[in-house]
């Protein structure tokens, strides 16, 4: 067995609202192996979304521990958190969430420009990242002009640009098409073969298969883990 | 109408509903405003008010003007020459400054007096309140002594006694007749306790040569129709006349001027850059409220395009919304009147002199009428671009909410940007005008007048001459003072003389030895008539030879101390002490220089010096007849360890012991006349430095509000950033450059601006500091620029505070 490049113990997060206790998720164990395709599934309200954000290090469990890379990181100051996100962790959302302002290239470069790199080894990388998800020719574009699966690609190329441990994928088809949200799928099938380690919220069971592994949640808990034939 | 009624309703609905919002908006337009009305006040008072009296336009100053000098007072004879021969005027009449000494009933005391012809108030068109003006027969020398009160006077020493006409009073020591009371607002070339008849003094040897101009003006009154052009070309056919039969009246022409743009001339320019900078208040006012205004429109674009699918056109919005802005506006007035009425008190209290010649700074029906147009015309400037924005609605957007896919700037946001980067750099300008002048001031306090101010005493006396007839009893009184006030503990030396610098002295013409006494060869000095001591006392450092001693008297031969400046003038290479000069103030004629001492400032610490030299008499030394008219009034000045005025009890008490019935006025420090020297200006900085504060702190709430609303709006944004590994240091310096990149266009923009504007403030500029001063530049901007960091710096530092995963779910 590979060693897990995510290890959540008795992971619980609380969130209070006036005198309203809500458990987003209780008592989560889990382990992810370094290179391993995970997806994470159920319904709406089951606290898929509060897992990704805590394991991408954007929210706090109130109990438990999360050692990313055998390291725990629930405990890190703001300024190291954002510093884990930056180097180790590529997020995809449902809505791309592409900055209007900056171009193609420039949203792509944007994380890079969050550690120290200098100029060239940035313009190498992000165009690495958008020849690898087919924008190489969109590079001046603003996010406006592109289209929903497009702009998508690019929040691809901008997760990977940075070459993270760890990518996120927050319903990356949920605002797509049946032919691009294919597309992301068979690039994000073409991520994990070249070693990406994947964790993927989504509802469509059949891209769920195409992970190794679902774990499927219910009122914040783990209910059930199925495992997938290895993907051709 | 209706429509416009309702629009109205809507519109106080609608900000009663928005409390903050109003309240800000009011707050910020009530400031200026508030401003803006203060100082129209005073353009108003100064400038716009026409002069009390009757048909005023056709009133005028006559002075009169040599070759060598620009301005003159009037030589009594031409006065009265000019008003018999002329042809132009209705009439003229003389007058200037004296002052006397009331004794009797209450303590004694130095009245200010003014000294008119008979003919003063019918020209002003002006009645007492009680009694009459002066008769034909009191206006002439040795006539009955007839006085008329002014109104304060009447009020303070006699408390408004309604039976003061016909009772005597006691003056210089002789009964005068109260003949009169003036009206309160009654004012004339400042303010004063008493008129008496210029004519008693008409046979004065001073009023009886026309080579003497003792400080008398000349108001006349024009025919209708007459311009001053053509009265002025009708006084000096009269002046030529006057030069064929009087050799003194060559070269001597008459002048005349507006009577309002006499009074006001020295004062415009004051006025008009401190209304100037308050304009540029109520433009960053404006800027701010709009800035709001637009802010807010965004919050309301939903019920604008609302409004607009349901047949609302373009015009019927942005009246919508002018109508809301006026209204804001209107109550930013109401507001910003109470500001003012609290201005206008400060302004009274802080006016300089100069001002109150003009008549009260208050809030009349001019200001009020003004303000009104100020509050609807700021109310329609501040409302005109966001109505215009607001109505402009996409159709097809209607109803949909905003995609949050991408953040774009908008073109409101582009909008806010620009009125922030104007009222930086209007706020610049006037940093930098307020910068300029404040430098200025403090370059004048390393000015070096030539004399050592600090720790001297002054009082003035003036010795009645109708208990002081003789030179030598207005001498022994001077003696026996010095000699006391010597004696008082901690006094180091006292002097009296006849003119100090900053506080007056008479100007005195002189030829070089051996040359003709025509007035081509006249030079003019100021002259100081000084008692032994004066140099110690003042400080004044002794060049070269010697000062005066006790033993300068009527019988020892004249001699002068001269200035610096006159010797290298007049004696470049040489030494003078010992040469001679002829002199005009004795009738000995020629005058041996005993001494050289250095120049002192003595009409102002910059600026030009109207008489360039400076020489000094030994005030004993002078004939008998001018020894008494000079030394019966004189100034006191003491030299003391440690503050002056508490020496000025054990002072007065020696004047009371030589004699008890003499009052002492105008009893100050040597350093409060340098303070007033600059009062005008001093005044005109502070006011330009209270509305560049004012600016500056407005500007910085702006561009606080658009930085803050800017973070507001781009928290999806930032939400993104941080959550792809975004630093709080960036987060920080992604929003503080978006605000100095503001800061930095209004500061490029406000110094090209303050660069060609300061040039219009000459009046507040010292010699010492030049309009372009790289160091007031480099300072403001910098503070600017700081000021700006601060106002960027708390909406950076919230901004480092979004939850990204609040502002992901935003989308």
């Amino acid at each position: 067995m590979a060693e897990p490049l995510i290890c959540l113990k008795a992971l619980t997060r609380v969130f209070h609202t006036d005198e309203v206790e809500t458990h987003a998720i209780a008592d989560i164990h889990f382990g992810v192996p370094r290179g391993e395709y995970v997806c994470i599934a159920g319904p709406s309200g089951s606290g898929k979304t509060t897992l990704l954000s805590i394991i991408g290090l954007l929210d706090t469990p109130t109990s438990g521990t999360y050692l990313l890379d055998n390291q725990p990181v629930s405990g890190l100051s703001g300024p190291e958190r954002a510093r884990v996100r930056n180097e180790r962790i590529g997020f995809v959302f449902q809505s791309f969430n592409l900055i209007g302002d900056l171009t193609v290239a420039e949203n792509v470069e944007l994380p890079l420009t969050y550690r120290p790199m200098s100029s060239a080894e940035r313009q190498r990388r992000v165009a690495a990242a958008l020849e690898r998800v087919g924008m190489a020719h969109r590079g001046r574009h603003l996010p406006s002009q592109l289209s929903g699966g497009q702009q998508q690609r690019v929040a691809l190329a901008r997760a990977v640009a940075g070459e993270p441990l760890l990518l996120l994928a927050d319903e990356p088809t949920g605002n797509l098409d049946s032919k691009n949200g294919d597309a992301v799928m068979a690039l994000l099938r073409d991520l994990h073969r070249a070693g990406t380690t994947i964790l993927m919220v989504t509802h469509n069971p059949e891209y769920a298969r195409q992970a190794q592994r679902t774990i499927h949640l219910f009122d914040g808990r783990v209910v059930e883990e199925t495992v997938h034939e290895r993907v051709a | 109408m209706s429509a416009l009624l309702r629009d109205l309703r809507f519109a106080a609905r609608v900000l009663a509903k928005s409390p903050s919002y109003t309240f800000v908006a009011v707050f910020t337009l009530a400031l200026g405003i508030g401003a803006n009305t203060a100082i129209f006040s005073t353009v108003n008072a100064v400038l716009l008010r026409p002069l009390p009296y009757a048909q005023p336009e056709r009133l005028v100053v006559l002075t009169e003007t040599q070759p060598k000098f620009e301005e003159m007072s009037v030589a009594y004879l031409n006065y009265v020459d000019y008003r018999q021969q002329n042809s132009t005027f209705v009439d003229m009449g003389a007058f200037n400054d004296a002052s006397v000494n009331i004794t009797g009933k209450g303590e004694p005391e130095r009245l200010k007096a003014q000294q008119f012809s008979q003919s003063v108030l019918p020209v002003l068109g002006v009645e007492p309140l009680l009694g009459r003006n002066f008769l034909a027969e009191e206006d002439r020398p040795r006539g009955p002594k007839a006085v008329i009160l002014t109104h304060g006077f009447w009020q303070r020493r006699f408390a408004g006694d309604p039976d003061i006409v016909g009772k005597p009073i006691t003056l210089d020591g002789a009964p005068w007749d109260v003949v009169g009371v003036m009206p309160p607002d009654f004012r004339f070339f400042g303010t004063s306790d008493v008129i008496i008849p210029i004519g008693l003094r008409a046979d004065e040897p001073n009023y009886q040569s026309r080579g003497s101009h003792p400080g008398i003006t000349v108001v006349g009154r024009l025919k209708p129709d007459v311009t001053i052009e053509q009265a002025t070309a009708d006084l000096r056919a009269v002046g030529d006349g006057l030069a064929k039969i009087h050799e003194q009246v060559q070269d001597t022409r008459a002048r005349l001027q507006d009577m309002h743009e006499d009074l006001v001339e020295d004062l415009r320019e004051g006025i008009l850059l401190l209304y100037g900078a308050v304009m540029f208040v109520l433009l960053i006012t404006a800027a701010n409220v709009a800035n709001l205004m637009l802010a807010r429109a965004m919050t309301r674009q939903k019920e604008m395009r609302i409004r607009a699918a349901l047949g609302a056109g373009r015009w019927r919005l942005v009246r919508q919304l002018l109508v809301e802005s006026s209204l804001l506006g209107l109550v930013g007035g109401a507001m910003g009147l109470l500001v003012a009425l609290w201005g206008v008190d400060l302004l009274a209290a802080a006016r300089p002199q100069a001002i109150e010649v003009l008549g009260p700074i208050e809030v009349d029906a001019p200001v009020l009428a003004y303000t009104l147009a100020v509050a609807l015309g700021t109310g329609l400037l501040f409302g005109l671009v966001p109505a215009i924005y607001a109505s402009r609605q996409d159709l097809a957007q209607a109803l949909k909410e905003a995609d949050h896919r991408a953040t774009a700037v908008g073109g409101h946001l582009r909008v806010r940007n620009l009125l922030v980067v104007v009222e930086v750099a209007l706020a610049l300008v006037l940093l930098v005008g307020a910068g300029l002048s404040l430098r200025g001031f403090a370059k004048l306090a390393d000015v070096d007048p030539g004399f050592s101010p600090g720790d001297v005493l002054t009082m003035e006396l003036s010795l009645p001459t109708t208990r002081y007839k003789t030179a030598a009893e207005v001498r022994r009184f001077w003696t026996e003072l010095e000699r006391r006030v010597a004696e008082i503990p901690g006094v180091v030396s006292v002097s009296a003389s006849s003119g100090l610098p900053f506080a007056g002295a008479s100007e005195s013409s002189f030829l070089m030895a051996g040359e003709p006494r025509v007035i081509a060869n006249t030079k003019m000095a100021v002259a100081y008539f000084v008692d032994a001591g004066h140099f110690e006392t003042l400080k004044i450092p002794l060049h070269a030879g010697r000062t005066f001693t006790a033993h300068d008297t009527e019988e020892t031969p004249l001699g002068l101390v001269i200035d610096q400046a006159l010797a290298d003038k007049f004696f470049p290479g040489q030494n003078p002490v010992g040469q001679q000069l002829q002199e005009g103030m004795s009738d000995k004629g020629i005058a041996e220089i005993v001494g050289v001492v250095g120049h002192v400032a003595h009409y102002g610490l910059d600026g030009p010096q109207r008489t360039q030299y400076q020489m000094y008499y030994a005030y004993r030394q002078l004939p008998a007849p001018i020894q008494a008219r000079i030394a019966s009034g004189m100034t006191l000045s003491v030299r003391t360890q440690g503050e002056p005025l508490g020496y000025a009890t054990q002072v007065r008490a020696a004047v009371a012991a030589v004699d008890p019935e003499q009052p002492v006025f105008a009893v100050q420090t040597l350093e409060q006349y340098i303070a007033d020297s600059v009062a005008p200006r001093r005044f005109t900085s502070a006011l330009l430095s209270v509305f560049a504060a004012l600016a500056l702190v407005l500007a910085a709430v702006g561009l606080y509000a658009t930085m803050a609303h800017s973070v507001a709006q781009r928290t999806h944004e930032l939400g993104v950033r941080m959550a792809l590994g975004a630093q709080p240091r960036h987060v920080v310096w992604l929003v503080v450059r978006q605000g100095l990149v503001l800061v930095a266009a209004g500061a490029a923009l406000g110094l090209a601006g303050a660069l060609a504007l300061t040039r219009l403030m000459t009046s507040l500029l010292t010699q010492q500091v030049s309009p372009a001063d790289p160091a007031t530049y480099v300072g403001v901007t910098l503070l600017l620029v700081a000021i700006g960091l601060l106002a960027t710096y708390i909406p950076a530092q919230r901004a480092t505070r979004i939850d990204p995963m609040v502002a992901l779910r935003q989308e």
